[in-house]
């Protein structure tokens, strides 16, 4: 980057913070870093500028710098999530695309400081300083106990580091807390049991008795109540006496992936929000005559590179969440500022109406209604809710849902299955439920009184890859030092669509040498989704 | 004042600095290379499946590149997948966008179908499952693959004829091309030289060390020039910062010095004895096929020169001929009738004699068929397989190629019984190798993948002792 060119960028930055002053845009002063793309590959790779080393973040700086020297792909801009804002812009791109990016960094950094679920991973832990001193300590550590022995360690906490709660504002509590909780809320059964006038007195014994057993159950089991934090439990309750650098390398890899999580939490809305203000921005840019005819075109085709939409028989079978997230804050203001929301807006399922809709005295709603969905929604919430996704939207952008099967020949065959609104809500609210993981629970850590541990797989109509399950049990083992059981679900039927009608329980058990699998009678299953 | 200053402290607005940096990253390629070798530890794993892919033996070796597929490495964790066979249940269901209606089927090229049996297989390596293909070198997957072989029975023996040209270094001379100039002795020369004027100088003029250099590099080298001006009165010495200035002469120069050398080279030649009768199905000689591919890949990497001859029996005249045959027709002609494998030993002990002396020629046979041999001719076989071995052959391999369910009739019993060989204990295959010194081998490969344990038994290092 020549000298003046980084004196125009800084000039035209102050301009484009501005803007964002003027718009009411959340902003802080941005750390700007221009360097080269290998380091932009690497804290891609890794979601940190300095992070630990392992061999999985090795491949994806491979595949980042594949991409880059074949032309499939660059990565523009990084913005990290800190207290103070850092951005990542490679130095090797010209004036006008740094613009483009520098406007589309300010969306970000707006969106992570305005969303509820994104401000609540930076306040865990000062991550910048944690990963670059967890990454010396684990150069250390690959010195001092060799290269395997650390790398299981990350592969056991990688394996279970994305079972966490589903609910994004957990807080961890006190198991003692807990118990308390459940027993107290039982002793008020009781209570509601004696009370009870219409009863017979044999039965009301049988049942407070029974509620005491629960008591007294309760007052032993761990945990209390179905703890989803696995790694998180693992830590509290392992029965092996792990080496001090066994526990600190599954500490940082909690705490990394509980700051790096929220925030693919909201990819959609967040890319979206970003790619909405900097066209703004940047044709603000250009009608103030800032910046000259060919570097807007240079923008607008590095913006319509980015923002393509995805179309054509066998575009890949997915959206670009750029291109959608835009379209969808766009349509959000505009319905807003047009007064198309309400109930009486909802009922009405006349198309005709429902598209030329106008009330007046709403201009102004759009713009507030936007700045309250950045705030509180993540994307799940998003696309599930059909004030927001709303029917117009998705046959405008022409959505579908595509099932695919593969035949004798391993080639995949792929049906565009249904184009219904609901369904399409349907599917992306189940993809995007829990970071599109499954859901995990340890039921109970002291199984069969043997301190065994039991966890739960919550089925939900998808089957576990068992070749991972194997493996991730394999590891469960090492962390907590004692025998391992999984409860799942295989499908045994399915109907004409595909979903499952009848299914059987799995026990799957590993002690240490074998694994094992207990298979119970096939059930009917009804998904209540 | 103080307090004017703290007010000033607080308003003042702070502009972040733009940073220009310009590191290299560090952690990530060495993240990388523990990837890549990772990637090729499981590449050596599977070996044994990708040896068998029918794209590698097929074609010019020369620069190839083998698709091969393994698994992508990636940490396990729980995730969603299938727990049923493949094209049994639902498969992926996901949202699209596009011009697609409801009701379209389109056709993903997949995976195709995969040779062999199923990799299957847990993950219990600890890393996941996501296949994945990667183009890797012929030569690097041959690296793999040889990587603990050893030749049974090397002897360097050279040729009468066929000799290579060496070229060596050994001394220094005063000609030459540019790229072999001896930098060092050239600049030692040339110094010595200036010595030796400057002193003639100073004899003559009796001046100092100094003066005298001056005058040299002011004169450009040239003696009597510096003479002259050293004898001029008017003449000024120049600064110092010019006496680097060093003149080469012709005389100065020194070159690397070149021997050449003709050395003879080591030669084999590997006889491939095959079994062309009816029995022998497509599969079948697909097996041998791999199986000599891989042995010529081993021999060529020890040996300067090796010729491969395929022998057939039977012949085109008869059962009881062979015939020197082309590749294409070892491994696809089809020929009607009987086996008589010693009308094939006749023909590479008619050969030996004449074009191959095993004076001057590793000698390897290698013989494949699918165990059929006339009761009669049973005892012609394994008396002609004698006369080979007693003509001093490195090595006499014989590999049985049957299917799963076929028993074991034919000669790799009889050979058993006729020579002093051992059957090889802890391995998947079938295999049979000559005590002390005796050069014999035989083994059964029921299957495509026991393809890379045949060529181990095949080339053991040290089988045989240091034979040198």
């Amino acid at each position: 980057m020549r000298k003046k060119d980084l004196e125009r960028f800084k000039s035209l930055n102050e301009l484009i913070h501005g803007y964002a002053d003027e718009e009411g845009l959340k902003t802080k002063e941005i750390v700007w870093e221009f360097c080269n793309p290998g380091k932009m590959w690497e804290a891609a790779s890794t979601g940190l500028p300095t992070n630990f080393s392992f061999w999985y973040h090795g491949r994806l700086f491979d595949e980042a710098r594949m991409k880059h020297e074949q032309g499939m792909g660059e990565i523009y801009e990084i913005v990290f999530n800190y207290e103070n804002p850092y951005a990542l812009l490679s130095r090797t791109n010209s004036l006008a695309l740094n613009l483009l990016v520098a406007a589309h960094v300010r969306g970000h950094v707006d969106f992570n400081l305005r969303n509820v679920f994104i401000a609540r991973a930076r306040k865990r832990v000062d991550i910048s300083h944690y990963a670059r001193e967890a990454a010396e300590r684990f150069d250390e550590y690959y010195r001092m106990y060799g290269t395997d022995a650390v790398e299981k360690v990350i592969e056991a906490g990688y394996a279970v580091r994305e079972c966490m709660s589903p609910n994004p504002h957990h807080e961890f509590e006190e198991e003692n807390i807990v118990r308390q909780r459940l027993i107290e809320a039982e002793r008020r059964k009781i209570a509601k049991i004696k009370e009870h006038l219409f009863i017979k007195r044999d039965q009301r014994r049988k049942q407070v008795e029974e509620v005491e057993e629960r008591i007294k159950g309760l007052k032993k089991k761990t945990p209390p109540a179905p703890e989803y934090d696995v790694l998180g439990y693992l830590l509290r309750h392992s029965s092996r006496e792990h080496e001090p650098y066994v526990l600190d390398i599954l500490n940082v890899i909690y705490e990394e992936f509980h700051h790096l999580a929220p925030i693919s939490r909201c990819h959609i809305l967040n890319e979206g929000w970003a790619s909405y203000w900097h066209e703004i921005f940047m044709r603000r840019l250009f009608e103030e005559k800032h910046i000259t005819d060919e570097e807007f075109g240079d923008i607008t085709s590095k913006h319509a590179g980015v923002l393509t939409k995805i179309s054509g028989r066998m575009a890949g079978f997915n959206f670009n969440p750029y291109f959608l997230g835009r379209a969808l804050w766009e349509d959000l203001r505009d319905r807003w500022d047009h007064g198309q929301f309400g109930m009486d807006y909802l009922e009405n399922r006349d198309p005709l109406k429902r598209t030329t809709w106008q009330k007046s005295g709403h201009s102004g709603e759009g713009k507030k209604k936007i700045f309250e969905v950045s705030e509180l929604y993540d994307d799940r919430m998003a696309v599930s809710d059909p004030n927001i996704f709303s029917d117009e939207f998705i046959r405008h952008n022409e959505l579908f849902v595509w099932g695919s099967v593969v035949d004798a020949q391993g080639d995949q065959i792929v049906t565009v299955l249904e184009d219904h609104p609901d369904v399409i809500r349907h599917i992306l609210t189940l993809q995007r439920t829990n970071y599109g993981r499954p859901l995990i629970a340890v039921v109970d850590g002291n199984y069969k009184g043997r301190g065994e541990l039991y966890l739960r797989h919550d089925f939900h109509g998808t089957e576990l890859d068992p070749r991972h399950e194997i493996s991730v049990l394999e590891y469960l083992y090492f962390i907590y030092g004692n025998t391992v059981h999984l409860e799942t679900a295989e499908i045994v039927e399915r109907n004409v669509s595909g979903a499952p009608t009848k299914i059987k329980a799995i026990l799957h058990t590993y002690n240490g040498n074998k694994h094992s699998f207990d298979e119970e009678k096939p059930q009917v299953f009804s998904s209540n989704g | 004042m103080l307090w004017k200053e703290e007010v000033c402290f607080e308003n003042k607005v702070y502009v972040m600095p733009i940073i220009v940096s310009d590191t290299p990253p560090v952690r990530g390629p060495r993240d990388a290379k523990r990837h890549r070798e990772k990637q090729k530890e499981l590449i050596k794993k599977n070996l044994p499946h990708i040896l068998v892919d029918e794209d590698i033996i097929t074609g010019d070796p020369k620069g190839k590149k083998v698709k091969v597929r393994i698994r992508g490495l990636e940490p396990a964790d729980f995730r969603h997948g299938s727990r049923g066979k493949k094209g049994s249940g639902g498969g992926a269901v996901g949202v699209g966008q596009g011009g697609a209606k409801k009701g379209d089927v389109f056709k993903k090229k997949g995976q195709g179908q995969r040779r062999g049996k199923d990799k299957g297989g847990a993950g219990n390596e600890g890393a996941g499952t996501d296949e994945l293909e990667m183009e890797v070198p012929l030569e690097e997957i041959l690296d793999y693959m040889f990587e603990d072989v050893g030749l049974p029975n090397f002897k360097q023996k050279e040729s009468k004829k066929e000799r290579v040209v060496v070229e060596r270094i050994y001394g220094t001379t005063r000609s030459g091309p540019r790229s072999l100039l001896k930098r060092k002795l050239t600049v030692e020369a040339a110094f010595k030289r200036r010595y030796a004027i400057i002193e003639l100088l100073k004899k003559e003029t009796g001046k100092n060390d100094d003066v005298c250099l001056a005058a040299l590099i002011d004169a450009r080298g040239d003696t009597k020039e510096a003479l002259r001006l050293l004898r001029d009165s008017m003449y000024i010495p120049i600064s110092k910062k010019d006496l680097e200035y060093l003149d080469f002469q012709i005389d100065d120069m020194r070159y690397h010095a070149i021997e050449e050398r003709e050395i003879p080279i080591t030669q084999a030649v590997m006889f491939i004895c095959m079994d062309v009768s009816g029995s022998m199905t497509t599969e079948k000689r697909y097996r041998a096929q791999s199986v000599a591919f891989y042995v010529a890949g081993a021999l060529r990497r020890e040996y300067e020169y090796l010729d491969i001859r395929f022998v057939a029996h039977p012949g085109v005249n008869g059962i009881e001929t062979a015939d020197l045959v082309s590749e294409y027709d070892a491994f696809h002609r089809k020929s009607d009738g009987g086996t008589m494998c010693f009308t094939a030993f006749e023909k590479v002990r008619d050969l030996i004699e004449h074009e191959y002396p095993t004076t001057e020629f590793n000698v390897y046979v290698l013989h494949f068929s699918d165990g059929d041999d006339f009761d009669y001719a049973m005892p012609k076989t394994v008396e002609s397989v004698r006369a080979l071995l007693r003509k001093g052959i490195a090595m006499f391999g014989y590999v049985q190629i049957k299917e799963e369910k076929e028993n074991l009739p034919g000669l790799y019993a009889q050979y058993a019984k006729e020579f002093p060989i051992v059957a090889v204990e802890k391995s998947d295959v079938m295999a049979l190798v000559g005590e002390q010194d005796f050069p014999m081998i035989c083994a059964v490969l029921s299957d495509r993948e026991h393809i890379k344990t045949v060529i181990e038994i095949i080339f053991k290092r040290n089988r045989w002792g240091d034979m040198q």
